[in-house]
């Protein structure tokens, strides 16, 4: 099968999802408690709401669509998460950072052609 | 002066944890799929196991980002990519071709120089 347009945005889509979910996990720690007030905290709840939908997102896309041009879209979530952790988190960004992510994506890219 | 929060080497050793639980899981989870033929069968013991073990990965995730930056533990969760490559050729049979191979290699590459890079 080729991989239908819609499928590739569908995984863009679901990349963005997963980059604020990740964020909000990260903010949702700060206040990490075994209790049932942080369980049911905004923060983790919106993270793990938008990391259902990322996943269901995942899922169509990746029925209709081949894993070596969907796959290292997926990747692509880090470079969302670094950006997004620069704005939300303060988090700096330096040149090994972003060697390693286009590493990982070149990686993930090779792991989509061998399936 | 501030103390810029860096990013501890015990936060990346849990997550190197939860990339072990999460791919685990997401075996058990595959093969719970597998297995699911009427509405009942969804019930079992593989799609159970496989909730769990992302649930106990959590909650670790949650600790390590308590010490660490979302920017440098998020991208060594795609160790997880490794394992399930692995577990899906002891598992279900799946073929390790050259690609796979060489995918591996790159991704350990590539999280390893975010490990450091992440310390700096």
């Amino acid at each position: 099968m080729n991989t239908p347009l819609w499928t590739i945005f569908v995984v863009i889509f679901a990349t963005v999802f997963a980059a604020f979910a990740a964020v909000f996990l990260k903010k949702s720690s700060d206040n990490l408690a075994f209790n049932l007030k942080f369980f049911f905290s905004k923060t983790l709840i919106l993270s793990l709401v938008l990391y259902g939908i990322s996943t269901i997102f995942y899922f169509i896309a990746l029925k209709f669509g081949e894993l070596s041009i969907l796959y290292p879209m997926v990747a692509s979530v880090y470079i969302w998460i670094c950006l997004l952790s620069r704005k939300m988190l303060g988090e700096n960004m330096n040149f090994l950072k972003w060697v390693g992510i286009a590493f990982i994506i070149l990686g993930v890219t090779f792991l989509g052609l061998g399936a | 002066m501030k103390i810029k929060s860096k990013t501890t080497i015990i936060a990346i050793f849990l997550v190197v944890i939860v990339t072990i639980l999460t791919s685990t899981g997401q075996i058990f989870i595959k093969q719970g799929l597998n297995l699911t033929y009427d509405f009942y069968s969804i019930l079992n013991i593989n799609l159970f196991s496989g909730m769990v073990l992302y649930g106990i990965g959590l909650v670790i995730m949650l600790l390590a980002l308590r010490q660490g930056e979302a920017s440098v533990l998020s991208p060594i969760l795609s160790l997880s990519y490794i394992w399930v490559v692995f577990l899906a050729f002891f598992v279900f049979g799946e073929i390790l071709n050259v690609y796979k191979i060489l995918g591996i290699l790159i991704i350990f590459f590539g999280v390893s120089l975010i490990g450091v890079g992440g310390r700096r």
